[in-house]
């Protein structure tokens, strides 16, 4: 009977030990900002080539009207040549001549419409395409953070990307090659502790600032966050 | 927090419901000719002792040990002035680890406590005495923790500095329901039903003191708690 009890209370005191937790001690976890790059260059040849469209639509539109004109006119005479000839005036050339110039310029307003139409095409695609730029959807190749040689990789294109920033310095250099280019931008910050809800401990940042590096940047403009500029909320708009 | 309330009342509500029991039920008849024969007030008076020292542990404390959060051993002296007045003196160590401190890392907060205080003891049946003092404690302490962050990127090391600090202080008053059970004229058991109330400690910034040894979590402006003893009475 002794025994029974030694063996349960050293079952109690074994099950009182166990430690279920030994490997979740830790949290993935590191300050992030938010990039967004917008290809300026692409957006101002696209713009040039609409307003030529918009242009070129707008004298198809004219030319069209003109003929819509005319043939409104026809048409009327052609009416008014009927009421005559139930009256019994003989004017069959004259309905037949204004008939036949009915054809011929509906004819020839087809080639301006269809020329207006794929005009409309191409600038419904330009239109779709400057949205994409506007929003920032993109694919960049790689991202490098210069000090560690870190290399962030993407495999699919997107309107953002996600970037750490160092927990132990409190200034770090990125190099982003997207097609051809790289381009280099530096980021610095105040690195703060903050134990969060679930009494993670965490390495934040705040008055997170980005910058233009280097003269050879084809980074034509950069867009910062203004207020709060807290890691993980914090977005920074590259033109190039 | 809440069951910590919930249990110090049934507690405080328990020991009152035995005591007064016990006074209905006493252990032993009394003799008629005890009663017929009842002492003089004034040799009750000449049979207090001026002084009864003790000493006692807290033997709930060693049901720590096992306990991978926490380890505490904790002690005390009694002077007994009158039968009634105790002079009381505590001391302990702890070293606690709780999973709680941190979610990822470890923590651990070691160090000595003290209390003094003074109350009153009545005899409220032939074995039992029922008191209420107030104590002053005070805790100086190390804390220590590792905090373990992986870079969720993989492109870094994320070396989080170890907290390591030393000699930090805090204090508290403790109201304390007292009770205790003769065993024989050397020994006696009893229960201690404490409401701490913390005055003041080393606050850390921005990772705040977690645990203080004898007091509990910095961040409970007031704890309950509860202690078992073993008295050895001279």
């Amino acid at each position: 009977m002794i025994k029974s009890y030694l063996n349960l209370f050293v079952l109690t005191l074994l099950i009182a030990s166990c430690d279920p937790c030994d490997d979740c001690d830790s949290i993935l976890f590191e300050p992030t900002i938010n990039l967004v790059f917008i290809n300026q260059d692409s957006l101002d040849k696209i713009d040039v080539r609409r307003k030529e469209i918009n242009s070129f639509i707008t004298e198809l539109d004219e030319e069209l009207r003109i003929i819509d004109s005319i043939l409104t006119h026809l048409n009327t005479r052609i009416t008014d040549l009927n009421r005559r000839i139930e009256d019994g005036e003989d004017l069959e050339f004259e309905k037949m001549q204004a008939e036949d110039s009915v054809i011929r310029i509906t004819s020839n307003r087809t080639t301006p419409q269809e020329n207006k139409d794929a005009q409309e095409i191409i600038l419904d695609t330009l239109n779709t395409t400057t949205a994409t730029i506007n929003s920032g959807l993109l694919f960049v190749d790689a991202i490098e953070i210069i000090e560690t040689g870190g290399l962030l990789t993407f495999e699919d294109s997107a309107t953002s990307f996600r970037v750490p920033l160092s927990t132990n310095a409190s200034f770090f250099n990125y190099a982003v090659t997207i097609g051809d280019e790289i381009n280099t931008f530096a980021v610095d910050y105040e690195l703060f502790q903050e134990v969060d809800a679930d009494r993670n401990v965490l390495i934040r940042a705040r008055n997170i600032a980005a910058m233009i590096t280097n003269e050879g940047n084809s980074f034509d403009s950069l867009v910062s966050c203004q207020e709060n500029c807290l890691d993980g909320q914090a977005t920074y708009t590259f033109y190039f | 927090m809440g069951k910590q309330l919930i249990l110090f009342t049934f507690s405080l509500v328990f020991t009152f419901l035995v005591c007064a029991q016990e006074e209905e039920q006493p252990d032993e008849p009394i003799p008629e000719e005890a009663t017929v024969d009842q002492p003089e007030e004034d040799s009750i008076q000449v049979s207090k002792r001026v002084l009864t020292p003790s000493i006692y542990i807290d033997y709930g404390k060693l049901l720590t040990i096992p306990s991978s959060q926490e380890t505490k051993y904790e002690g005390g002296i009694e002077l007994l002035f009158l039968e009634q007045f105790p002079l009381i003196i505590e001391a302990g160590m702890a070293t606690l680890n709780p999973d709680q401190a941190f979610a990822n890392g470890m923590y651990e907060s070691t160090g000595m406590y003290y209390r003094v205080g003074t109350g009153y003891y009545s005899q409220f049946q032939p074995k039992n005495k029922l008191g209420v003092t107030l104590r002053y404690g005070t805790s100086t302490f190390d804390e220590s923790s590792r905090i373990n962050i992986i870079s969720t990127s993989g492109v870094q090391d994320v070396a989080f500095p170890p907290i390591e600090r030393e000699s930090l202080t805090a204090s508290w008053f403790e109201a304390v329901i007292y009770s205790d059970r003769k065993l024989s004229d050397l020994f006696a058991i009893g229960l201690n039903l404490r409401l701490r109330v913390l005055i003041d400690y080393d606050e850390q910034s921005p990772v705040d003191v977690y645990a203080i040894p004898g007091y509990g979590r910095s961040f409970d402006n007031s704890i309950p708690a509860a202690n078992l003893f073993l008295k050895v009475s001279f």
